[in-house]
């Protein structure tokens, strides 16, 4: 890879670079401080996207339950 | 025998053999991601639940009658079926409410318009702001693209193909909406 940009970083981060890539970003990255930095913000940023996760209500499980159990009792008949 | 160990294949298969636990646990595996992309779709708590029941009816069904056959990636393929009737959903909501004002034009634009600046100025006025609220101000693409690639765990060459863009496109607006969240979580004190 001839030059980095954030999009590469992005990619690097959600495991979609081969393995050459990830070779020539870890490289870049111990050797350029900007894009270390840059590195660093997006992680952090995605990082804590993964404290935004929410459940369903136990009802809405109850009820997906009980639609699955009249299809199961539909299907033995 | 241990279902919470089980894979998600393993885990319908005992289902589709009568065992209904097992179908409580993949819902519950897999709940986060689902109900977290659809709510950020949506952007409203009762219609997210909705549409998460609807969801995983629609998945049911199709395990049912044998069409199921996205082996090993049942994860993403619950997201995009919740990702896809919230998608319906607005749809629907937008072709359906065609109130026009004196001069002809739909004020389902200027509703919209409204609600945001109330929500921009409640949000303005507050101290603490949650990130939850930051993902619902992106523009729709930016949101879009981060809720499929972070909670629906889709690759960015299937987000481009999803919504018809280049790749180049889909992971430019990844590059923004990450950026904006940044900039937001800056300057208007997030806590996590």
């Amino acid at each position: 890879m001839a030059k980095m940009y954030t999009e590469d970083l992005i990619r690097f981060i959600y495991n979609e670079t081969t393995t050459d890539e990830s070779n020539d970003i870890s490289v870049a990255l111990l050797s350029n401080s900007n894009l270390m930095a840059e590195f660093e913000s997006l992680n952090e940023t995605i990082t804590q996207l993964d404290s935004l996760s929410m459940i369903p209500s136990p009802t809405s499980i109850k009820i997906i339950m009980e639609e699955a159990h009249r299809q199961s009792a539909e299907f033995a008949h | 025998m241990n279902l919470q160990k089980s894979s998600d294949q393993e885990l319908i298969r005992l289902y589709l053999k009568g065992n209904e636990a097992s179908l409580e646990i993949l819902i519950k595996r897999h709940q986060k991601s689902v109900y977290t992309s659809i709510y950020l779709m949506v952007r409203d708590r009762s219609l997210a639940e909705d549409i998460f029941q609807e969801t995983f009816i629609k998945i049911i069904n199709t395990l049912r009658t044998d069409r199921y056959n996205e082996e090993g990636k049942f994860g993403p393929w619950a997201a995009r079926i919740g990702r896809n009737l919230a998608i319906d959903y607005i749809r629907k909501m937008k072709r359906d409410v065609t109130i026009t004002d004196s001069q002809g034009n739909d004020i389902f634009s200027y509703l919209r318009i409204a609600e945001e600046s109330v929500e921009d100025k409640i949000i303005r006025n507050q101290t603490e702001h949650s990130l939850k609220e930051l993902v619902k101000l992106l523009p729709e693409e930016q949101r879009q693209v981060l809720i499929m690639r972070h909670w629906g765990d889709m690759s960015f060459k299937e987000i481009a193909d999803n919504t018809g863009v280049s790749i180049n496109t889909a992971l430019g607006r990844m590059r923004y909406a990450l950026n904006n969240i940044r900039k937001m979580m800056e300057t208007q004190n997030v806590k996590v």
